[in-house]
């Protein structure tokens, strides 16, 4: 089976990680390079995720959902919207019944923290090819 | 699958148990899993890292577990759970000067405004008057806008500290919750404004010196903390 890495050829792909937590940042930024991705930029919060979206070149985005001043929930809308070649994962400690509802309803994939960034890339790959495909139809 | 109780108040009281157990499960999964995760995937990296990225990863990894630590602590007091309260004798502390060096180890370039007294001084366990002002103050700080202003008054035998800042117009609902930690739906702790563990945490030591904390929805939006305790004799 061919995953959307394969599609993508050699190129690292473009991530942007936003979380209010620097100590995920820096772990998201050091675990993701084993697997085909650079970080191209971080943001604490929804405000800095639309910034960054404005200003670099970004393939997909490792959302947390709760953050300072503007949120996931604020900001996705958002950034399917303005960029909806730019896939989005989101990336949450806990997932009860209500957000697991919103990112259904959304069209995002979800994805719980955890200390593998094995599954998290994989979500990115595959989100990132989805907005771009979606994004060139 | 195991029978109905045929007590209605017995069926009425395991059910609200199960709610409360649900809404814990919740928020204790909320505040704590981050951290943990994070722990163990920064270790990890350590583990697997070929020395250029130590130097990152182990001031991380000490922060991570600091705050799994003073978390676990967070959350048994917030819950009136008092075996982690501080333990020894109350010591002379200034509240203004304290609450002036934590706003100033933030990293903001918000100015923190004073007004009123000078300095203002209770007899305060070591470590309470510490976590107090800054859960009070981090919240304003995480939540609010400026601008932030702490204005401390003494009055008879009692001194006061108002700690206030602008932000999202509150309910009245939502000022309860603030202290209601575990009756919270998820949608509330998903949406913004939020509230920690940290009004909560700052009311449990408030109340163990004899004093209290309150909070006041501020008119157009924001909010004002008050510490309330005894004065020093």
């Amino acid at each position: 089976m061919s995953s959307p890495k394969d599609q993508l050829g050699d190129e690292p792909l473009r991530v942007l990680v936003a979380d209010d937590e620097p100590d995920v940042r820096l772990l998201l930024r050091l675990g993701l390079r084993h697997h085909g991705i650079t970080v191209v930029g971080e943001a604490a919060d929804g405000f800095e995720v639309l910034s960054a979206c404005g200003e670099l070149d970004v393939d997909a985005i490792v959302l947390d959902l709760l953050m300072p001043r503007m949120n996931g929930f604020e900001v996705i809308p958002q950034l399917q919207r303005d960029h909806p070649h730019i896939g989005i994962v989101a990336y949450t400690a806990v997932a009860g019944d209500f957000v697991r509802r919103e990112m259904s309803r959304l069209a995002i994939r979800l994805l719980l923290k955890s200390g593998d960034a094995a599954p998290l890339a994989d979500a990115l790959h595959r989100a990132a090819a989805e907005a771009r495909n979606g994004a060139s139809r | 699958m195991a029978d109905e109780p045929s007590d209605p108040e017995v069926a009425e009281a395991l059910a609200a148990l199960n709610a409360a157990r649900a809404r814990f499960v919740a928020v204790v999964g909320h505040e704590l899993r981050t951290p943990v995760t994070t722990l163990r995937g920064l270790a990890e990296e350590l583990v697997a890292s070929d020395g250029h990225a130590r130097d990152e990863l182990g001031p991380a990894i000490l922060r991570s577990a600091r705050r799994v630590e003073s978390l676990l602590d967070d959350l048994l007091l917030a819950t009136d759970i008092t075996t982690v309260l501080p333990v020894g004798e109350p010591e002379p502390i200034d509240l203004v000067s304290t609450a002036q060096a934590i706003w100033d180890a933030f990293d903001t370039d918000d100015e923190l405004e004073l007004s009123g007294d000078a300095e203002v001084i209770v007899s305060l366990r070591a470590g309470a008057a510490d976590t107090m002002l800054e859960r009070v103050l981090d919240n304003a700080h995480r939540y609010g806008r400026a601008p932030f202003l702490l204005r401390a008054t003494s009055e008879g035998d009692h001194v006061q500290v108002m700690v206030s800042s602008e932000g999202a117009e509150l309910r009245p609902d939502d000022v309860h919750l603030a202290f209601e930690l575990f009756y919270r739906g998820e949608a509330a702790v998903t949406s913004a404004p939020g509230f920690g563990l940290g009004l909560p945490v700052a009311r449990a030591l408030a109340r163990q010196h004899g004093g209290e904390l309150t909070i006041e929805p501020r008119p157009g939006g924001g909010l004002d903390v008050c510490i309330d305790l005894p004065a020093s004799t």
